[in-house]
């Protein structure tokens, strides 16, 4: 899943430079440029990835290391 | 009261909250060094996402891209905003979370305490002090100069003779933000400072709201009332009579002012959108470092 998730962020990464939308000048909804609409999507699909990514590449370890840590030091006191 | 006290009237009171809140949270401030840098790490998801939020809504944002925005057209918006979504999580996703794991692990509240340790000289602290206050100063100053201007131009005309355009001058703005603000953040520290920012993020979600529906409809009942605005009927294109029915009909009217070059990319270059990766990146990495991380 990892993996998955970092090739949706590359994905996100070169999906935003949207070359072919640039002359485009329809406006969606009636009143929203196109290209406008395109990048809130791209906003709203990253804000979705990095939720992914929270849920499915958190690098949990360096939380348990860090938590073993402070075991140890209360420990010791 | 005339309308330019009531302005300064409500200005004044967002600034006393902002003291009052600061005094409130003062409470909580435990007379560690720990505490008054990283609020002994007590800052939870909520404010730490708010805190965040509003430090992004700076002048750069509020103000810097709002008017590029007006020169350049709908591609400001590609340039800064969707790339920031992407760059800024992927700097904390890839940077964050492993400095903030070794600032716990090792105790270090600022960056150059990071890399005096990590490079083993105490000399580079010296060297990087400066250095990094120097790179800040920028970005605060931004913000600063923003209020300014922004305070100046809503009260345009209200102080006649206080000022040649009579709007109130931009050093007093500069001078009455900078002295709350260092009251909030000398004597409060980073609690204090993650309470200011969640009520100010509060404050401007619900304004923005309110504002982009209130200039909404103004605009678009200025552009029926002056003849602007148009509708199709029969193929035929017709100056439009009736006023809007609500807030899509009236983003509809707005839409048919934007110029084509505004509303295309035809002002943003590929080098641009390139080269403005870059700028989410440093402001993310910035970020790393102030915010979540130590």
């Amino acid at each position: 899943m990892k993996i998955v998730v970092w090739g949706l962020v590359l994905l996100l990464v070169i999906l935003h430079h949207d070359v072919w939308n640039w002359n485009n000048d329809k406006l969606v909804f009636g009143f929203m440029p196109i290209t406008l609409a395109y990048h809130a999507g791209i906003s709203v699909a990253a804000s979705v990835v990095w939720f992914m990514a929270t849920k499915f590449a958190w690098p949990t370890d360096l939380e348990e290391e860090v938590a073993h840590d402070a075991a140890a030091q209360e420990a010791s006191v | 009261m005339s309308p330019g006290w009531i302005k300064v009237t409500i200005i004044g009171i967002y600034l006393g909250l902002l003291l009052f809140l600061g005094v409130f949270s003062s409470r909580l401030f435990r007379g560690t060094s720990k505490d008054y840098m990283l609020a002994s790490h007590s800052i939870g998801p909520f404010l730490l996402l708010m805190s965040l939020f509003g430090t992004t809504m700076t002048g750069f944002a509020l103000v810097g891209s709002t008017g590029e925005a007006f020169a350049e057209g709908v591609g400001v918006y590609g340039m800064l905003a969707s790339s920031s979504g992407i760059i800024h999580s992927l700097c904390f996703f890839v940077l964050g979370v492993k400095l903030w794991s070794w600032g716990k692990k090792y105790g270090y509240t600022t960056q150059a305490g990071f890399f005096r340790d990590r490079l083993e000289s105490d000399k580079i602290g010296l060297v990087l002090f400066p250095i990094l206050v120097g790179l800040v100063v920028p970005y605060l100053l931004v913000g600063v100069i923003s209020a300014g201007k922004a305070i100046e131009g809503a009260t345009r005309g209200d102080f006649p003779g206080f000022t040649e355009n009579g709007g109130i001058p931009p050093w007093l703005t500069e001078l009455v933000i900078c002295v709350v603000v260092l009251i909030y953040v000398f004597f409060g520290g980073m609690r204090r400072t993650a309470w200011a920012n969640t009520f100010q993020t509060i404050v401007f979600m619900v304004l923005g709201v309110v504002a982009f529906y209130l200039i909404a409809t103004g605009l678009a009942n200025n552009s029926v009332a002056e003849g602007r605005a148009h509708k199709v009927v029969d193929g035929q294109r017709v100056v439009r009579t009736e006023p809007p029915t609500g807030l899509m009909d009236s983003l509809r009217i707005v839409s048919q002012e934007i110029p084509k070059a505004r509303r295309v990319r035809a002002k943003v270059a590929l080098e641009d959108q390139l080269e403005t990766v870059e700028a989410p990146a440093s402001l993310g990495l910035e970020k790393n470092w102030t915010h979540g991380c130590f």
